[in-house]
């Protein structure tokens, strides 16, 4: 059975001549995962995402999205795919009137789903998008994103704007609505709001993919610590200043269990990249 | 929803509603405006005949008021069609908007469909509702003003059957004197309207900023050439005594304006085509014409 959600293969893009952001990319999502989408400013997080969903076309190479050229721009993928901008507009009309006119293209479609989200997030279904803060738009905007039940969510910054209670539903509904057939793509900087959430990491710099593992893959073969500044950090692969001492990682010798920390890893693949990826190929 | 890949009708109704009432406020201001601008000239046209009344019939005041406001209805229709056309892509022209419109699962033929069904018909009844609630207007208001009793007939009906009567016969007579001249002179108009049309759209596809402005300026500067070089035509026909009207010319002036109205209609085809090549072809970065 395949279990591959995206294939993107080859994929060569850039903003004009001189502004090169993918080259010969390649990367595989599965379905039913949870896949957080890291990188620096100006690596191209979001121009994946639209890479992804067609909006915009590489040069050469290709994106398949459950086998199907995305860049067919089919009724059956695009009512498959769902992608929350960081920005966005919304009509003025109420919640009722906008679900009327859009629920129709999305065969999965569910009311009960909108409610309970919309409820999770202190909204009703008696909102006018118009007249909402952007903080709101973002939530019921999310809200009709899950309801649509599409195969692919596609996130780009998700908690901007977000008020911390916010934040924490944001988890909650996201976690709830997940199922074995979705895959949901979330591209942020702000790691701690979602890290908990994430079951498979994609780390994207410069044109190329620094790790595309699952949070257990990690996990199995990386140890996440505190320690105080006076304890020693032999062996350890990476080592970043915290309020606490040191955040470390260390090879996972004998299978400890400890909780990734996202930042940390980031930080570490950025700066100590060779040494990280040394220890998955053992 | 069907997920039929081919074209859908039940589809492209469901995309023209969501266009039409997520837009609801730009087709209301577009309404207010039509009859703003329609009721305005109505009673400021009539109140202008009825005060420089010369002792002239009611009859015949009507009939001015009538054929005052013909040439200037065509006029108003023809600038407005073409200012819908140049916002064909008005669901397109900031990101955000490409995003929602171009992730909408439809075809592709669907919503390029959906647009131009908006920009020529959709704008067309806005238009036509507008006029007709100023008509009402100007009935409501008629005791207002000293008016014969012609004016209270509803004038919309008057002004179209002078107006399409008028704009499509331009002078037969100054084409050839005969009978086919009237179709060639049908033929030379429409095809020029369906051009210029679809420049319109065209521009409205490729410009994402001020269309109708920018579209407009590059058609002046063409109009601008293509009269130099008319110019120049002409002094060298007169030079060499070529008379287009003479019938023993080997060019006849109906073959010479049958042409010119089959390369317009062809140009017009082109530039749908292209039109819906660059939509097709969209990103939600900047448009280019050759990829």
């Amino acid at each position: 059975m395949d279990t591959s959600m995206i294939k993107a293969e080859h994929l060569t893009f850039g903003y004009g001549k001189n502004k090169q952001v993918f080259n010969d990319f390649n990367l595989e999502i599965e379905k039913g995962k949870i896949v957080g989408l890291l990188g620096k400013n100006g690596t191209g997080k979001s121009t994946l995402l639209y890479i992804i969903c067609g909006l915009l076309k590489p040069s050469h190479g290709n994106v398949t999205i459950k086998g199907i050229d995305i860049r067919r721009r089919l009724p059956q993928t695009l009512s498959d795919i769902y992608l929350v901008p960081e920005e966005f507009d919304l009509p003025n009309l109420s919640i009722k009137q906008f679900v009327k006119l859009n629920s129709g293209f999305y065969p999965n479609f569910s009311n009960e789903t909108l409610s309970t989200c919309l409820n999770d997030f202190d909204l009703g279904m008696d909102i006018n998008l118009g007249e909402l803060s952007m903080g709101q738009k973002k939530k019921a905007y999310m809200c009709f994103a899950l309801a649509t039940n599409t195969s692919l969510l596609l996130m780009d910054e998700p908690t901007n704007g977000l008020d911390i209670p916010s934040k924490s539903q944001f988890r909650k509904v996201i976690a709830s609505g997940m199922t074995d057939e979705k895959t949901i793509i979330i591209s942020t900087h702000q790691v701690r709001d979602i890290d908990r959430l994430l079951d498979h990491i994609t780390i994207i710099d410069d044109t190329d993919v620094l790790l595309n593992k699952s949070v257990k893959e990690i996990t199995d073969k990386l140890y996440f610590c505190e320690q105080s500044m006076n304890e020693p950090t032999d062996g350890a692969l990476f080592i970043q200043p915290s309020v606490q001492g040191n955040s470390i990682i260390m090879e996972n010798r004998f299978g400890e269990e400890s909780p990734m920390n996202l930042e940390v890893l980031f930080n570490a693949m950025l700066t100590e990249r060779s040494k990280i990826q040394e220890v998955f190929n053992k | 929803m069907t997920t039929n890949i081919n074209f859908s009708f039940t589809r492209l109704m469901a995309v023209m509603k969501r266009d039409m009432i997520e837009n609801w406020k730009t087709n209301m201001y577009r309404l207010i405006g039509v009859y703003t601008g329609a009721a305005m000239a109505f009673l400021f046209g009539m109140n202008g005949i009825l005060s420089s009344n010369r002792g002239e019939t009611g009859e015949a005041q009507y009939a001015g008021f009538c054929d005052t406001f013909h040439s200037i209805l065509i006029f108003v229709i023809f600038f407005y069609l073409m200012i819908c056309a140049s916002r064909i892509m008005e669901v397109m022209n900031t990101k955000n908007k490409r995003i929602s419109y171009m992730m909408l699962p439809a075809t592709i033929g669907e919503k390029f469909i959906s647009r131009v069904i908006y920009v020529c018909i959709t704008s067309m009844i806005i238009f036509f509702v507008g006029l007709f609630l100023a008509e009402l207007t100007r009935l409501i208001l008629l005791p207002l003003f000293d008016a014969p009793e012609e004016f209270s007939r509803f004038c919309l009906f008057d002004i179209m059957s002078v107006s399409l009567d008028d704009t499509i016969r331009i002078n037969p007579g100054l084409y050839t004197e005969r009978q086919s001249a009237e179709i060639i002179s049908y033929l030379f108009v429409i095809s020029n309207c369906l051009w210029s049309h679809s420049i319109y759209i065209l521009g409205g596809t490729y410009f994402r900023k001020h269309p109708f402005v920018k579209t407009w300026g590059i058609m002046m500067a063409l109009f601008v050439i293509a009269a130099y070089i008319f110019g120049n035509l002409i002094n060298i026909m007169s030079y060499f005594s070529i008379d287009l009207t003479d019938e023993r010319f080997w060019i006849k002036a109906q073959t010479l304006f049958t042409t010119i109205s089959i390369v317009f209609l062809v140009l017009a085809v082109i530039n749908w085509a292209l039109s819906y090549h660059l939509f097709r072809n969209s990103q939600i970065t900047d448009r280019k014409l050759f990829t």
